[in-house]
Formats: structure tokens, C-alpha cells, sequence
């Protein structure tokens, strides 16, 4: 938590200062939306971009981690993965091609899930 | 009483200065007003106070004599074209001019045809499968205008509505204006063109000025 939330406060930070929210609002009120509409069907779909990249961080930091793992005195990937590489001879090469494979297959889900026209999102003004 | 009616309304900001000062105007059904002055006057914040994304500071708007003073803006059912069109990003054109319409839990079949229909009026049938970022600036505004048309408000209320559209498309939609019962414009090129209506000018505020003039209106 503590590890990740500057990452995904700053991806949602930038989101939000890409889309007008505050005209968006307002044009979702006056064709009669309350905010629970308007939070769900107007700003969190303009956000999927930016939410999925706080996700990716959060994620990679997440498995990465290791001190704050340890300490948590619960089964965790990092303090198992040092524990492994430090009493076994050949597993830990097997276990870092797993950790590679769950990563980048995770990284590449998030971006397929992501995929499409976020970049190309416009609010205002001409082009 | 008129269909529309703004009555002594004030609208001062924190610092200090009032954007619109004991400002009245009644407006009837089926009348097309355009507000017409310098920038900062009071134009923008006169029609967010009808929409009701500004809280007057005293003053009273009300709509086919409800007081709408302190409705919030999703209940007045006023639609307003934004000088930033401000489409939704992720939504289709067919889908913006729809949003309201599906809102009000109206059937499928009948927000289709709506949405058809507002397409053709803005003479860009077909194209509501596009995305607003696949449209040029003058067709974006023309979704913003089908869009807050789609739900058949009480008021309409366009902020700089037609900047983007070439006079050609602004004299066809002109001819659509009667339909709608009160429209504030804000754009020169929209006068009503009937005799003794049409523009109010709203003069800059100044601080120092005397009597209750600021952004004074006149029924026309």
C-alpha cells in the first residue's frame, strides 16, 4: 500500500488532468445524470488508461517487493523466491523463468485489455 | 408570467466583483433570446445560473413558474451546448446524443430513431458509429447541439454555439429554432429574426459604476 499508492495516485492524477472532468460533469448533468452516472458511465471509462497503467506499476512493484514481504510473516512470491535461491542448487533458475512468464504475461493482459483508442481521446477544441 | 423568468438575479464571485448584477429578463415560450456583449461580462455565467451549474448569490430563476432556484442541474431539464462541446471521449456519436434519452429509461426503438433523426437534422446521417475524436471540430459541435436537442429540454441554452459551423449549416439550423420553446443564444449570428426580438446587450460591469446596471438586460 504504502509502496504503491504515490504510483497509482500519479497515474490517475494524470489522467484526470487530460480529460476535462468538470465540463464532462456538466454536460452528463444537464442531460440528467446523478453523480453515481456520472462517476460510472463518464469519467471511470475515460480513465481505463490511466487506471490500468497505475495498476502496472502497482503490480510490478508488488512482485518485486521484498522487504516489506518478509516482515509480513505470511507466505509471499519475493521472501519465498529468496529463501528458494538460497537452500536450492537448479530451482530458482526454474522459478525466475516463472516470475518472468507471470509478469510479462500479466504486463501483456493489462495492455491487451487496455488496447485501443486511449491515446487518441480529445475533449475539446478543434483539431 | 413568462416561461422563463430570471428575476433580480446577482451572481458575485470571491473577489469581490459581481459577474452579473440585478439582472432580469422574462422570456416566453418559443422565444429565441442572444446575449450580446464584450467578454466577461456575464454572458456564460447568466446561462450556467439558468442551468444551474452556478448558485445565484440572490435572485431567483424559474422555468413555467417553478422556482428552479435550487433545483440541481440534472432535474431542470435545460440543455446546454458548452463552448467546449465536452462529448464524452468514450462514447460514439450515436451514443452521446443518446446518453440523455437513455437516462430517461426510454425504450431501445425509440432512443434509435431519435438518435436518427437528431443525425439527419445535423446532416450527418451514418456517421453515428464514429467517435468524437474521428470528427472535425464543426462536427463535434453539431453532436454537442443534437445531443442537448435529443432530450427535448424546457430551455435551450447554447454558449457560443455555432463558432465552428460554416454558414451554410448555420442558416439550415436557424429554420429549426421555433420548435424549441426558449433558447438563449449567444452568438450575433442568431438573432431572431422576427421584429422586436433577439438581442439583449449586457454591458461590462464596472466596479465603480453607479445604480444597478452591471449586466443589465431588458425584455425584448
Amino acid at each position: 500500500m504504502v509502496l504503491s499508492f504515490p504510483y497509482m495516485f500519479r497515474a490517475v492524477d494524470t489522467g484526470l488532468r487530460a480529460i476535462d472532468v468538470r465540463t464532462l460533469t456538466e454536460a452528463a448533468q444537464s442531460l440528467g445524470a446523478g453523480w453515481g452516472t456520472v462517476l460510472f458511465r463518464v469519467i471511470f471509462p475515460n480513465l481505463r488508461v490511466a487506471i490500468l497503467s497505475g495498476v502496472f506499476l502497482t503490480f510490478a512493484i508488488v512482485i518485486g517487493e521484498f522487504t516489506f514481504a518478509s516482515l509480513l510473516n505470511w507466505p509471499a512470491f519475493g521472501p519465498y523466491m529468496e529463501y528458494l535461491g538460497a537452500t536450492r542448487a537448479y530451482e530458482p533458475a526454474a522459478l525466475a523463468l516463472v516470475s518472468f512468464t507471470l509478469t510479462w504475461s500479466l504486463t501483456m493482459l493489462i495492455q491487451y485489455i487496455g488496447r485501443g483508442r486511449g491515446t487518441e481521446t480529445q475533449v475539446a477544441g478543434t483539431r | 408570467m413568462a416561461f422563463l423568468e430570471i428575476n433580480n438575479v446577482t451572481k458575485s464571485f470571491s473577489a469581490g466583483t459581481a459577474a452579473v448584477k440585478e439582472f432580469n429578463l422574462h422570456v416566453e415560450k418559443g422565444d429565441l433570446v442572444s446575449f450580446l456583449g464584450p467578454s466577461g461580462c456575464g454572458k456564460t455565467t447568466t446561462l450556467r445560473m439558468v442551468a444551474g451549474f452556478e448558485a445565484p448569490s440572490t435572485g431567483h430563476v424559474s422555468i413555467n413558474g417553478e422556482d428552479i432556484t435550487d433545483k440541481p442541474p440534472n432535474k431542470r431539464n435545460v440543455g446546454m451546448v458548452f463552448q467546449a462541446y465536452a462529448l464524452f471521449p468514450n462514447m460514439t456519436v450515436g451514443d452521446n446524443i443518446g446518453f440523455g434519452l437513455k437516462l430517461a429509461k426510454k425504450p431501445p426503438e425509440e432512443i434509435k430513431q431519435r438518435v436518427d433523426e437528431m443525425l439527419k437534422l445535423i446532416h450527418m446521417p451514418g456517421l453515428g458509429d464514429r467517435y468524437p475524436y474521428q470528427l472535425s471540430g464543426g462536427q463535434q459541435q453539431r453532436v454537442a447541439l443534437a445531443r442537448a436537442l435529443a432530450i427535448r429540454p424546457a430551455v435551450l441554452l447554447l454558449d457560443e454555439p455555432l463558432s465552428a459551423l460554416d454558414a451554410k449549416i448555420r442558416v439550415s439550423l436557424r429554420g429549426r429554432n421555433p420548435r424549441h420553446p426558449a433558447a438563449a443564444w449567444h452568438h450575433g449570428d442568431l438573432r431572431d429574426p422576427r421584429p422586436g426580438r433577439g438581442a439583449i446587450h449586457l454591458g461590462p460591469y464596472r466596479r465603480d459604476e453607479r445604480g444597478a446596471h452591471g449586466a443589465s438586460g431588458h425584455t425584448v
